[in-house]
């Protein structure tokens, strides 16, 4: 997402493998709101939307050796946090069929609590199928291209479109109340 | 689209600033911690007769074994 002649993300990745700590951080600041929301999207839990933005982060750095300059670097970025996400997905399914489970689910704050956009929005969201969910998520809290969340999805574009087209709509059906222009 | 607003409004994003945890993690995934013993006057005195013996004894070997070392 630069802006102006702000640098690119690939640029700022070549210059953090070439040593450059502050090109990292540019890096990281750009993209820790949008990647954030996706993944607290994803999960449905903020806590655990932070942990794996630091450890998408991490991971990015570990494997900075395998990225080969002209490739963009977003979807790569996006891929390594679906991918963490769905790790996480997995084992939290794993521990909902332990009796622990209700323990941690009553640790976390009733519905009431939450603000009343918020709580409808991921309403919203845990109405769709997860494809659609995962399209519009990665398109509107992401910020990333049609081509590029195919590339994360490993669907082709026209599969792209058909999921955002379905899951807009749906969206902008079980939000119209609270949107004053539809 | 006042619907995107609404969805952005509605999902933040972090609470707080990652960048001071995640530099954290970044420095403790580089740094390799060699912890050695602290060198105390037993150490400098062992390493000062292994030292010695080798190099003012003509045969250190036979001389270790006469001691009972080897």
């Amino acid at each position: 997402m630069p802006i102006g002649s702000e640098p690119s993300d690939e640029a700022l990745f070549a210059d953090y493998r070439a040593g450059n700590l502050a090109a990292f951080e540019t890096l990281f600041r750009r993209w820790q709101a949008p990647l954030g929301r996706h993944l607290a999207r994803m999960l449905d839990d903020p806590a655990a939307a932070d942990d794996l933005v630091m450890e998408t982060f991490l991971r990015l750095h570990r494997h900075r050796a395998r990225w080969r300059e002209g490739t963009p670097l977003r979807p790569w970025l996006f891929t390594i946090a679906r991918n963490l996400a769905r790790n996480r997905l997995r084992a939290r399914r794993l521990w909902g069929w332990l009796p622990l489970a209700s323990v941690m689910t009553r640790t976390s704050p009733p519905p009431a609590a939450l603000d009343q956009v918020r709580a409808r929005v991921t309403a919203a969201f845990a109405a769709l199928p997860s494809a659609q969910r995962e399209a519009c998520s990665l398109r509107l809290l992401g910020e990333l291209s049609m081509e590029e969340i195919a590339r994360v999805t490993s669907v082709p574009v026209g599969t792209v479109k058909s999921r955002l087209f379905h899951g807009l709509r749906r969206l902008r059906v079980l939000l119209a109340d609270l949107d004053p222009d539809t | 689209m006042r619907t995107l607003g609404l969805i952005r409004h509605g999902t933040p994003g972090p609470s707080r600033d990652l960048w001071p945890a995640l530099r954290a993690r970044l420095g403790a995934d580089e740094v390799v911690v060699l912890r050695l013993p602290a060198l105390g006057w037993i150490e400098a005195t062992a390493i000062a007769v292994a030292v010695g013996t080798i190099a003012l004894v003509p045969d250190p070997v036979r001389f270790l074994a006469a001691c009972g070392l080897l």
